[in-house]
């Protein structure tokens, strides 16, 4: 798998990433299973076992809400096929209305696994980190109980996994609210702005934070979102 | 403390200055939500801010002041200066006199050139030793800071492989790994660059270890590679004649910045005789380096220096604010330890590896008007009197019960 995540390959690799993060947040168990991404050898995304599409469609999908996939699954596997059609539109739905409380959890933590594949896949951002030694980050929102947490460890590289309210990492950004929140996952916060007013606040290891900001915005750059 | 005209000044700055305010004293390096983000004006150990409130300072401006802001002496020399003019197509004489002043100061100095920024002589100097080794390779402490450019700046943005390619680290106090290194690369090492002990941000200082010294100058000789002192911080908080003298060794290089001017913006780098042809072969120069109030600004503070023997005063005021600020966290249970020189500590709290505890200390410290920076070495000013950092410690206690009480 790792082979076939290139420079070429990884925008759209952290996009399938992030709209399965997406899913996660906002559909159920055994819906947001159709949507889990793979990359195949002959170059195409997959999300679940049927749902397949060349890059370019892929990006269609991304950008325009709806591309063909390929014929061949679509004609062998016609129900999960289009399971993961339907869950594949509901998530490009939640990025489109973020109004549900859910919908923006599903946004942050699709933000979250797309910044990860970055941490694991892109040279620079992986360099970025190489000198840490501590490695957890927590995102919150002020007054829930909700928290993210991202960590690296060596078998399985940077990803988003469950936290408890009181865990404590090595460094935590809280967002003010829920708004302050959805707008960071969108990419539309002035991150420099918002830690003067105090709508995002960083404590613990801070040049943690400085190394995650700085990939999320190789990232923010580089890969599709949808109706951007 | 009261806070509008920073906020709106920082929005104003946002919009036309990348990140509003960049580099070491960009907001989010520090705490962002209680230091000022704009200063008006300063005298002595204090400084207002643009909201009016007066901060009892710890940083003298990250280093660049000494003697307090505005001091006196160095002021009228500087104003002595207006009379005459800044930068001409050719350097005032008083370029001449400093390089005196500095070459009869440091003992190993036989010559000296200027510059405005530490980072200018720092990478200067690591060319001269190319030039004069003819190797390649340059070995710098893991963490250590050196200035601005892409072989050593702490940041991200803007880096291309090949530039720290030939770029080597070891562990501060480590001698066998540094020793292994030489012993890797033999023949190819042109320079190690060290500070005068480890005062890395982010994290506690560390002083030399007992041998530390004299075996990095014993490897040094073995491997022929110049030792390059980046003094830059440091220089004349620790010994008024540089610091390789409060630590007992001797470099081919020393880099001087910071308290040099007293917040004049100069840098020195002064070298042995040896170093002399290599230098004059490595282009040098710079619009406004040739800046005579700098150069005045300068003399009148090592001056000052050399006179009032500021840098055992600072040290002395230091370890005096040091403990008793020790003793104060101990009372409510905080392991504080001032690490490094007195003169600039570096505040690190036993436990507190993700610094949670410190930012939050400082925190209530701000509310105080107490500028103690959770992540940078403090610097103690010689305008502090031992009025004031007892009126400074008065209010830390005050501060730091307030920190408690919030746990």
């Amino acid at each position: 798998m790792n082979d076939l995540i290139t420079s070429k390959t990884l925008p759209l690799w952290a996009a399938a990433r992030s709209i399965y993060g997406c899913a996660v947040e906002c559909l159920t168990v055994k819906n947001s299973q159709s949507l889990i991404p793979r990359i195949l050898p002959s170059g195409e995304f997959s999300f679940g076992t049927s749902l397949i599409f060349s890059p370019d469609s892929f990006v269609k999908v991304i950008e325009d809400g709806f591309a063909l996939p390929q014929v061949r699954y679509l004609l062998s596997a016609p129900m999960s096929t289009f399971r993961s059609v339907i869950n594949l539109a509901r998530v490009g739905n939640a990025y489109r209305s973020a109004s549900q409380m859910k919908e923006i959890y599903g946004i942050l933590n699709g933000s979250l696994e797309a910044i990860c594949s970055y941490l694991n896949h892109h040279l620079v951002a992986k360099k970025t980190f190489d000198e840490e030694t501590l490695n957890t980050l927590t995102f919150e929102i002020k007054g829930m109980k909700r928290k993210w947490l991202i960590k690296m460890d060596d078998s399985n590289g940077w990803q988003v996994v469950a936290c408890s309210p009181l865990q404590h990492a090595s460094a935590c950004l809280t967002f003010k609210d829920i708004e302050v929140a959805k707008n960071a996952a969108l990419g539309a916060l002035d991150s420099w702005l918002s830690l003067t007013n105090a709508e995002i606040i960083l404590s613990g290891r801070i040049p943690l934070l400085d190394k995650f900001g700085y990939v999320s915005r190789i990232a923010q750059k580089e890969v599709p979102r949808p109706g951007r | 403390m009261k806070r509008i005209q920073s906020d709106l000044l920082f929005q104003n700055a946002n919009r036309v200055i990348p990140t509003g305010i960049y580099g070491h004293m960009a907001p989010g390096a520090g705490l962002p939500l209680d230091f000022p983000h704009f200063c008006s004006s300063g005298k002595g150990a204090r400084f207002t801010d643009v909201d009016g409130n007066e901060w009892i300072d710890f940083m003298c401006g990250f280093g660049a002041v000494l003697h307090g802001y505005r001091h006196e002496t160095i002021e009228q020399a500087v104003q002595k200066q207006r009379e005459s003019g800044s930068v001409f197509n050719q350097p005032h004489f008083l370029m001449v006199e400093l390089a005196e002043k500095l070459v009869d100061l440091v003992d190993f100095a036989d010559w000296a050139v200027f510059a405005k920024n530490g980072s200018d002589l720092t990478t200067w100097a690591i060319r001269v030793a190319r030039e004069k080794t003819g190797k390649e390779y340059v070995i710098k402490a893991k963490g250590a800071y050196h200035g601005v450019d892409a072989w050593c700046d702490p940041g991200m943005g803007g880096r291309i492989s090949s530039d720290r390619e030939f770029i080597l680290e070891f562990q501060w106090n480590n001698i066998s790994q540094l020793e292994s290194l030489l012993e890797n690369y033999s023949n190819k090492v042109a320079a190690l660059i060290l500070t005068p002990y480890h005062h890395a941000s982010f994290g506690p200082s560390e002083l030399p270890s007992d041998d530390f010294w004299e075996q990095v100058e014993k490897l040094c000789k073995k491997y022929e590679v110049a030792l390059v002192l980046d003094d830059v911080r440091c220089g004349w908080r620790l010994d008024d004649s540089g610091s390789h003298n409060y630590f007992g060794f001797s470099p081919d290089l020393a880099i001087y910045s910071k308290a040099m001017g007293n917040g004049y913006a100069i840098s020195a780098c002064v070298g042995r005789d040896e170093f002399r042809s290599s230098a004059a072969d490595v282009f040098l120069t710079g619009s406004c380096w040739n800046d005579a109030y700098a150069f005045s600004a300068a003399l009148a503070s090592l001056q000052m220096s050399k006179e009032n023997l500021v840098a055992k005063s600072v040290l002395e005021k230091g370890k005096y604010f040091c403990s008793k600020l020790e003793g104060i966290a101990q009372e409510f249970g905080i392991k504080l330890k001032m690490t490094g020189v007195p003169s600039m500590p570096y505040p690190w709290i036993e436990g507190d590896e993700n610094l949670y505890q410190i930012q939050g200390l400082c925190k209530f410290a701000a509310a105080e008007g107490l500028y103690f920076h959770p992540h940078h070495n403090w610097f103690i000013s010689n305008a502090l009197s031992y009025e004031d950092l007892d009126q400074a410690l008065f209010i830390a206690k005050k501060g730091f019960g307030k920190f408690i009480e919030q746990q």
